[in-house]
């Protein structure tokens, strides 16, 4: 018998399987399981996830990931530790009662911010990575792609349908059926692509610019409204809120250098917040009408933590999202939404 | 907003634009956007339309829809349309529900007229026989001129033929004994029988452009079945440089030149130029399946008739709002080059007519990238005519299709061919001959579809050919 399959009629030949695709109506369509198993199936599958393979990061990059992080954080809990005492000694002279309620309610908040962390970083890490299909999409966006590549990225993509199909709300699950009709059409991968976009992630980006939004707007009316004392707790509660929602709506998460470049983020937007906070006091100290200058203080620190929750929102959608996203205009066209909704705010 | 979109269909003759438009007509009436994927995926939702017959068509006669739609459902044998060989068109109303407006948006937009949350879309929809579109640079030039770029194309195309279509023309102009009217009579019948033969044997080795075309579209019979072509059938052939200016046939084809420009060609490309938006449908299989002297052809077609539209989208766009008598002229604003019979090859190649037309296009696509026109690619077929299936071979499973052919009785599984991700080149190591078996493609009859209206007909991307055409006649939500 001859390697190719010869032209025309093919006499004798059985048919295996009919694959009719009508326009309604589900298609009767092979969704085995792929190699690397479903992503957005279900968080539990983590130890079967998707392996990381191609170039990892190496010991010294990740290294100095750790180290950078972990220097921010020590930083930041020294110095919040300090004012939280220069604040409890403050509390104590006025009443010793006083000093020990605020520390009793710091405590509270503490250990409260601290189980919902060590809950959502659980959910998290739970998360398969997305590192692995955000590879293989760019690559064969770029027709970079090898045989094999594409065939893979095809089935993971018809995997993601099939698994949407059987799980999730009404609409989520007739759009997995209409992607699938389409995906019956064609053996492509960078179609597939595509097509994974228009009908399974642009529900989820718009519903993740809706969290977004939303956490900024918090972060900006809370840091405004509240005393500066709670600003950090404020802004750290919403940066762990956005990732551990936006991670579980992608139900992915980055690799470990992402992750790392989420925490420095969190991290560095909490230190603002701080930061900012004494700025606008002393500058209000050294101005005339210092009412006036609270005032304008706080609109102006409420509005730049809720553009930098913002921002980091945009980055952990960028990292959790499985296909990469062309970042600089789309994230200036999503931050200058996110602008225009704490300003209404 | 209320929106008049004139749909403009081109393509070659025999690529599938009257099914395409049968199909078209038949969701839109009876279903709306059921089935429309593109339309639901993007929460836009179009009710079914009404045909408001042709007012306001250019005076075009009505579509053949129903005599289309009967043959498709013809319970023994459905057969595809015959080829189109005159004008004709209808005129869809088509209301429609998009996303809803935040309420910032809705307040500035209001004022504005320019709300694209609900409305209606009024679709002009033109059929014309493909060969029309290859006359349409006739008016761009005179007899003398048109006769020597046909003859260097005639060179290009089949230069056999037309080596020897110039021989014909030295014998039939060298001197004779004739009388000058029995002459000039003779001279002139013999010229059009040569040129005929010249046009049979390049539509018979897969050529299109083919000049005149209206009249070649308006032959009753096969062209290669024509002995004697009289000057109704072809009305001028090119003369050479060698027949003086002032011979009386070449004054008689010229003035037969000028009144066929004047009477025909103008006025269809009048009708042609109020296409606000494009859809080129290209057959890439025919092409793939002909050689390589017909992609050169078809490349050449393809420039050709883009070249009669005018592209630029702002200008229309802006004017929308306007009442109709203050809008600015028609430009086509979208253009979508669309490979069809995308179910004549098997699932894993037909990612490859894509970028197959895009190569096919790139000439043409220069003609109309001059303004910011938006251009898309797709594949599709209106009207599946074959199902996927596979077969065992080599103990692993092989892509086929099941499907009837037009000249059987029923259907069977065939290999149709290969769809390269790349065009051959025609050279020695990558030969592409005129029906080379590599590129059998067969041509499959329509499966006969149900008589019972509101039945949903299976399709492959055509909701993506409509999307992109009307795409921005509705508001999408994007955060």
């Amino acid at each position: 018998m001859s390697s190719e399959l010869p032209f025309g009629e093919l006499d004798g030949l059985k048919v295996l399987e009919d694959v009719e695709t009508e326009v309604v109506g589900s298609p009767t369509l092979d969704l085995r399981p792929t190699d690397e198993g479903p992503v957005l199936a279900a968080p539990s599958n983590a130890a079967t996830g998707i392996p990381v393979s191609g170039s990892a990061p190496s010991r010294i990059a990740r290294g100095a990931a750790y180290l950078g992080v972990g220097g921010m954080g020590i930083a930041m809990t020294v110095y919040l530790i300090y004012r939280s005492y220069a604040f409890f000694e403050a509390c104590s002279l006025v009443h010793p009662w006083l000093g020990m309620l605020y520390l009793a309610g710091l405590g509270a908040a503490i250990l409260s911010l601290g189980y919902f962390a060590i809950r959502a970083a659980g959910r998290y890490a739970g998360l398969n990575e997305v590192e692995t299909a955000r590879r293989r999409s760019t690559r064969v966006r770029q027709r970079l792609a090898d045989e094999l590549e594409e065939r893979r990225l095809q089935r993971w993509v018809e995997s993601q349908a099939h698994a949407a199909q059987r799980s999730g709300p009404a609409e989520a699950r007739k759009r997995a059926s209409r992607l699938a009709v389409q995906l019956a059409n064609h053996s492509s991968a960078e179609r597939a692509v595509r097509e994974f976009e228009e009908y399974l992630l642009a529900p989820l980006d718009r519903v993740a610019d809706q969290i977004i939004e939303r956490r900024a707007v918090q972060v900006a009316i809370g840091t405004a409204v509240a005393s500066g004392l709670f600003d950090p707790i404020i802004v750290a509660v919403q940066a762990v809120r956005l990732v551990d929602e936006i991670s579980q709506l992608y139900t992915g998460r980055p690799g470990w250098l992402g992750t790392m470049r989420l925490l420095r983020r969190a991290i560095g937007i909490t230190l603002f917040a701080e930061i900012a906070e004494q700025a606008t006091e002393l500058l209000a100290e050294m101005m005339a009408n210092k009412a006036v200058a609270k005032i304008g203080g706080r609109i102006g620190q409420g509005l730049a933590n809720g553009l930098l929750v913002a921002r980091l929102g945009h980055a952990v959608k960028h990292e959790c999202r499985p296909i990469e996203q062309p970042r600089t205009r789309l994230a200036a066209a999503q931050l200058i939404g996110s602008v225009l909704a704490v300003a209404r705010s | 907003m209320h929106h008049d979109i004139h749909l403009g269909i081109t393509g070659l003759r025999r690529t599938g634009k009257t099914v395409f438009l049968t199909a078209l007509i038949y969701q839109l009436e009876q279903l709306g956007s059921q089935g429309l994927n593109a339309f639901a995926n993007r929460g836009v939702r179009l009710e079914t339309a009404e045909i408001l017959g042709n007012d306001g068509n250019n005076g075009l006669a009505k579509l053949p829809y129903e005599e289309t739609l009967g043959r498709l459902r013809t319970s023994a044998c459905a057969a595809w349309p015959n080829s189109t060989d005159s004008e004709s068109g209808l005129v869809l109303k088509i209301p429609f529900r998009a996303n809803a407006y935040r309420r910032l948006g809705k307040i500035l937009r209001m004022p504005l007229g320019l709300l694209r949350d609900r409305g209606s879309i009024r679709l002009f929809l033109h059929d014309y026989p493909g060969e029309f579109l290859l006359d349409t640079p006739l008016a761009k030039y005179s007899y003398g001129s048109w006769s020597s770029t046909a003859l260097d194309r005639m060179a290009g195309q089949c230069p056999d033929r037309a080596a020897a279509y110039h021989k014909e023309l030295e014998q039939i102009f060298s001197t004779s004994d004739d009388a000058d009217d029995t002459r000039l009579a003779r001279q002139l019948a013999e010229v059009r029988n040569a040129y005929g033969r010249y046009l049979a044997a390049a539509r018979s080795a897969g050529m299109e452009m083919l000049q005149p075309g209206m009249t070649l579209a308006s032959l009753k019979e096969p062209i290669q079945n024509i002995a004697a072509w009289t000057a109704d059938l072809l009305p001028f052939a090119p003369l050479s440089n060698a027949v003086p200016d002032d011979h009386p046939a070449k004054l008689d084809f010229a003035k037969r030149f000028d009144a066929y420009v004047k009477e025909r060609v103008a006025p269809f490309i009048k009708r042609l130029r109020r296409s606000s938006r494009q859809i080129v449908l290209v057959d890439v299989l025919r092409v793939l399946h002909n050689g390589v002297q017909c992609f050169n052809d078809t490349q050449q077609c393809l420039a050709t008739i883009i070249g009669a539209y005018r592209y630029n989208g702002e200008l229309r766009q802006i004017g929308q709002g306007l009442p109709r008598s203050l809008r600015p002229p028609s430009f086509v604003s979208r253009v979508i080059f669309a490979a069809t019979k995308a179910d004549h090859a098997v699932k894993s190649h037909r990612a490859n007519l894509g970028r197959l037309l895009e190569i096919l296009v790139q000439r043409a696509r220069s003609r109309c990238a001059a303004g910011p026109v938006p251009i898309k690619y797709e594949w599709f077929t209106s009207l599946r005519a074959t199902a996927d299936c596979r077969v065992p071979w080599n103990d692993r499973p092989a892509e086929a299709l099941y499907g009837r052919l037009i000249d059987d009785a029923e259907a069977k599984v065939r290999n149709p061919g290969v769809v390269p991700n790349e065009w051959p080149t025609g050279g020695d190591d990558d030969p592409w001959p005129f029906e080379s078996e590599r590129f059998v493609f067969p041509h499959f009859a329509p499966r006969s579809l149900p008589p019972r209206d509101l039945v949903p007909w299976p399709h492959i991307n055509l909701d993506s050919v409509l999307w992109e055409s009307l795409a921005d006649c509705f508001y999408v939500q994007t955060s």
